[in-house]
């Protein structure tokens, strides 16, 4: 936590705080931007704002103008046509917050990356009924994209945000908000989800060599065919059902599918304690390195970290579990 | 943070708006002023066409001095307050259009246009126009709608209109009736709090107080109406509807003048307002429309017109004020009865027996030709002209050779021989005032169309005639119409069904059509138009609502605002009854259905993919079909957009149902 710069700039910030604090305690709807909430996150009445915006006040002073005129020279076919925008800006409030109204966050997906890279979101934002949302603004870390969902369909916005270190990373509350029909009126709304997105550890830039093989011979060797266990894996929707295997699917309860690859041969050791003469983060960083290159060449690994020994093994799940490892080590547990 | 470009889209819907709002203004505006603003718009809309960039400083700067120029001079006179600005306003809206090229640009000029919209209906008014001019207020809402989606996203209303049933809904569910409701409530002023309407704000075209050739040529072309009167008792025929205005006395061998005793000055012999008709005469109700001068249109012998005006020693009735707005009075005349000289009868006969010296001999030769024929008789020479005129080879058209020389009665009366009201009116009373009786013009209108739908007479512009009265003593001014004499059947019709009978343009379903806009438009102007404090309090009374206490006008407000939420709500819960159901999930449903069937049940909590591995262990023969459903499903509700996403699932639903049942056989 930086020091105050300043008596002021720290009793303002204080007063923010402060400010803050009391919303959320008297108008906890309003500031749901402090509050993570599980997705599906469907807009309605109690979390949809609405001000006039800037124009909005323009608009009505013009009116007013408008009105006062009219009466004043008591000229019916002016007043009328005064009468008819205030009408429609009336009206014009309602469809703005109807705009977004019974709008659902549905999904975020994110990518994990590694420290550094931008992470992909994206937002999948879905209406149920039959209008279609026209000129929805979503803001993130202050970038706007501005979207339209049509009618009863699923409408993906996808921002990339920096991420800066390795670990759990919850993306900032989005703001959706929408000036539509006539940017009369301002509808805004702060979505909060509890998604959260793996942060892998940097890789190291330059390669060190791989730590020695312990043994060069091949273990094992089987027919890239043949149904053992280490081959198969669960089931994911969207698998070819022709790579079901079945007999070993009905002997283990779980659904499994044949991996295409053959099981690799050699294997090595990647050991956090073995890495001498680099602080924490940089041992991660080459860590991770390892384990991207030995992926890379297909060499089987063991991975070792203090209170942890995954594998050796090889494939995507094992490196799914090492870069999770690597990435959560001695971090707090959220 | 700057404004966002205008998309060519947002700006031609700008354009749009801003166009059809100045097309409304022409119909005031001079036709060169107008000319010259659309001119620059076209410029402007075909170089943002080819390219989109404002119009440089050394273009743009001539462009405004030229065109504010332009302003001074049309509306230089100080008496236009509201001309002049308005004129100001469109101007710059103009040229703010020209380099308009981001968003607050667009929102300004479309803001100005609203304003705009309403500032028309300082110098024009009627049901016509109030009808067009909600097609500039949509578009300019429309132009709000597009130029307010943000850059990549579009405004939805215009290019949705086939399927804006539901906004449309709101529209007029909603919207028009809160309008409505506003409109009747909002408490109006007795009196202006500030400044009054121009009181010649716009050229209004009417019987003018001379008559010069031409005058009355433009009138009768042109249809606009005048005044709209109802006779409650009894109709008096066609030929006896005479309506009084300007009467002329001064020639100089062209035009016809009026004199001093029209003016408001000459007290003497005046009758002042207001008056009741005795009991046998005819009571009528009239609906002036504005004509900013002093003249109330009556029949002779006005024997009962309104308060705040006065009957002159001429028989014309004039309002204190000029009519600048629609203005209702109730009169009474007493039919075919001559003006009675109740002052100045030596200068009423003086003035009436003045010629220019020394023009139309052959005119004056004849009318002493007469005098030697058949005496001093005022009413035996008046029938000699009109049986000369009967007799001779007079024409009656709307298009008569023009008089050019100095001796135009002569012309008229020996060469031409056509000519209509004006001529004819014009050549009796030279010839009468020749042979010494006193005799002067009226102007005014004969006649009105009846409308059988709103049951009025609707006398237009078109229906302005003149004629004559010769001074009768004894008895007063009496009426001659020598157009009677040579074009019976002009009297007995209106002027417009003359016409149209001349040219041989005889459209019945035209003129119903005419009728009924008409009769439209006479309801429109009172309940609308003329509706104020006086017609408020009335409609408020009936409502039960005492518009002097401000307790009750609140509580009726009140009411409305609660009304209109209430039916709003209620066109939000008709809407909301439309929301289709979650297709995915049913056919989902029904999959589920099936495989409970089957014997494999599932919870709510479970998820498809879990369900799906599950159900296919179970079932290995289905395993397959079972799969592509969950899968299918989750694409279609979960995944990315896509139209066939349901498609595939009633597909692989299909296939499922197909499986089952060969397993069954």
């Amino acid at each position: 936590m930086p020091p105050p710069t300043t008596p002021v700039k720290g009793l303002l910030s204080n007063w923010r705080e402060r400010a803050w604090q009391m919303l959320d305690r008297r108008l906890p709807n309003l500031t749901r931007r402090h509050r993570n909430e599980r997705l599906p996150i469907t807009l309605n009445q109690r979390r949809v704002y609405i001000v006039p915006s800037a124009y909005g006040l323009f608009f009505a002073l013009m009116m007013l103008a408008v009105l006062g005129g009219a009466l004043n020279y008591n000229n019916n076919g002016a007043l009328i046509f005064g009468l008819l925008p205030v009408s429609l800006a009336a009206v014009s409030m309602l469809q703005t917050f109807r705009n977004l109204d019974r709008l659902s966050l549905v999904q975020i997906s994110a990518d994990s990356v590694h420290a550094g890279d931008p992470v992909p979101l994206s937002f999948h934002l879905h209406t149920e009924d039959q209008r279609t949302r026209f000129a929805v603004t979503l803001s993130l870390g202050g970038e706007q994209r501005h979207v339209e969902i049509a009618a009863g369909s699923t409408t993906l916005v996808e921002f990339a945000q920096p991420s800066t270190a390795r670990g759990w990373y919850s993306p900032e509350p989005v703001r959706i908000s929408t000036r539509w029909p006539f940017g009369l009126f301002y509808a805004w709304s702060f979505l909060h989800s509890d998604v959260r997105v793996l942060i892998y550890p940097r890789p190291e830039a330059t390669a060190a060599p791989l730590p020695n093989l312990p043994d060069g011979g091949r273990v094992g060797g089987t027919d890239p065919g043949d149904e053992d266990l280490r081959s198969l894996r669960e089931y994911q929707m969207g698998d070819p059902t022709r790579l079901v295997a079945w007999k070993a699917s009905a002997r283990t309860g779980d659904l499994l599918v044949r991996q295409l690859e053959a099981p690799q041969a050699r294997e090595t050791v990647f050991d956090l304690q073995q890495i001498r003469g680099l602080n924490q983060e940089q041992a991660l960083s080459r860590l991770t390195r390892w384990v991207l290159e030995a992926e890379r060449s297909g060499l089987r690994y063991r991975l070792l970290l203090p209170g942890l020994n995954l594998g050796p093994d090889l494939g995507p799940a094992h490196r799914l579990r090492a870069l999770k490892a690597l990435a959560l080590h001695a971090l707090p547990s959220p | 943070m700057r404004s966002p470009v205008l998309s060519p889209r947002q700006f031609d819907w700008t354009l749009l708006a801003f166009t059809t709002t100045l097309a409304a203004h022409l119909l005031w505006l001079p036709i060169w002023f107008g000319a010259t603003l659309t001119a620059i718009l076209i410029a402007r809309w075909l170089q943002r066409r080819a390219y989109a960039r404002a119009w440089p400083g050394w273009i743009k700067f001539p462009v405004l001095i030229v065109v504010l120029i332009l302003v001074v001079i049309a509306f230089g006179n100080a008496a236009l307050r509201q001309a002049g600005p308005t004129a100001a306003l469109l101007s710059l809206a103009t040229l703010k259009l020209i380099e308009s090229e981001r968003r607050r640009d667009g929102l300004l000029v479309l803001t100005v246009s609203l304003f705009l919209v309403s500032v028309l209906f300082l110098f024009v008014d009627g049901i016509g126009i109030t009808l067009y001019m909600l097609v500039p207020t949509l578009l300019i809402f429309f132009a709000l709608n597009e130029v307010n989606a943000p850059p990549g996203t579009r405004g939805g209303l215009s290019s949705e209109l086939g399927s804006l049933g539901r906004e449309l809904l709101m529209l007029v569910a909603v919207v028009l009736p809160l309008t409505a409701f506003l409109f009747a409530s909002l408490p109006r002023l007795t009196a202006p709090l500030w400044g009054s309407r121009d009181l010649q704000g716009q050229a209004r075209t009417g019987l003018s107080d001379e008559m010069a050739p031409g005058t009355m040529t433009e009138l009768l072309a042109d249809d606009t109406p005048v005044m709209r009167v109802t006779f409650p008792e009894r109709t008096p025929p066609n030929n006896a509807m005479y309506w009084r205005g300007p009467v002329l006395w001064r020639f100089d061998g062209v035009t016809w003048r009026t004199n001093s005793l029209s003016g408001p000055g000459q007290i003497e012999g005046r009758l002042r307002g207001p008056q009741t008709g005795a009991p046998g005469d005819l009571r009528y109700q009239v609906m002036l429309e504005p004509t900013d001068r002093h003249g109330l249109y009556t029949l002779d012998l006005a024997t009962g017109f309104p308060a705040q005006s006065s009957r002159t020693v001429e028989g014309a009735v004039l309002r204190d004020q000029p009519v600048s707005s629609l203005f209702p009075y109730e009169a009474w005349a007493a039919i075919n009865t001559p003006i009675p000289v109740l002052a100045l009868p030596n200068m009423q006969r003086r003035w009436g027996l003045e010629l220019p010296k020394g023009l139309n001999p052959r005119t004056a030769a004849l009318a002493q030709r007469w005098r030697a024929e058949v005496g001093d008789d005022p009413i035996a020479l008046a029938d000699r002209a009109m049986r000369h005129i009967r007799g001779e080879n007079f024409g009656y058209t709307m298009s008569p050779p023009p008089l050019v020389g100095a001796h135009r009665m002569d012309e008229f009366l020996f060469e031409t021989q056509l000519g209509f009201c004006e001529h004819y009116a014009a050549a009796f009373v030279v010839l009468m005032r020749s042979a010494g009786v006193p005799a002067r013009v009226v102007t005014g209108f004969l006649g009105g169309a009846f409308n059988p739908i709103g049951k009025y007479h609707l006398i237009r512009k078109s229906d302005a005639h003149a004629w004559a009265e010769i001074l009768v003593e004894g008895r007063g001014w009496t009426r001659y119409d020598p157009t009677a004499a040579i074009a019976p059947e002009r009297i007995d019709l209106s002027g417009r069904d003359f016409a149209s009978q001349a040219t041989g343009g005889n459209y019945v379903w035209l003129r119903g059509v005419r009728e009924r806009f008409d009769a439209a438009q006479a309801w429109w102007n009172e309940t609308i138009v003329r509706f104020d404090r006086f017609s408020q309090r009335a409609f408020f009374a009936k409502l039960g609502v005492d518009a002097d206490d401000w307790h009750d006008v609140a509580a009726w407000m009140g009411g409305g605002v609660l009304f209109f939420g209430l039916l709003t709500a209620g066109v939000l819960y008709l809407q909301r009854r439309r929301v289709p159901v979650d297709v995915p999930k049913q056919l989902y449903r029904s999959f589920l259905k099936s495989l409970a069937k089957r014997g494999i049940s599932s919870s709510a909590q479970e998820g498809a993919s879990d369900l799906g591995k599950r159900a296919a262990l179970a079932l290995p023969s289905l395993a397959q079909p079972i799969l592509a459903v969950v899968h299918a499903y989750q694409e279609a509700r979960y995944g990315p957009p896509a139209a066939d996403a349901i498609k595939r699932l009633q597909q692989a639903l299909d296939v499922f149902r197909k499986a089952v049942s060969v397993g069954r056989v």
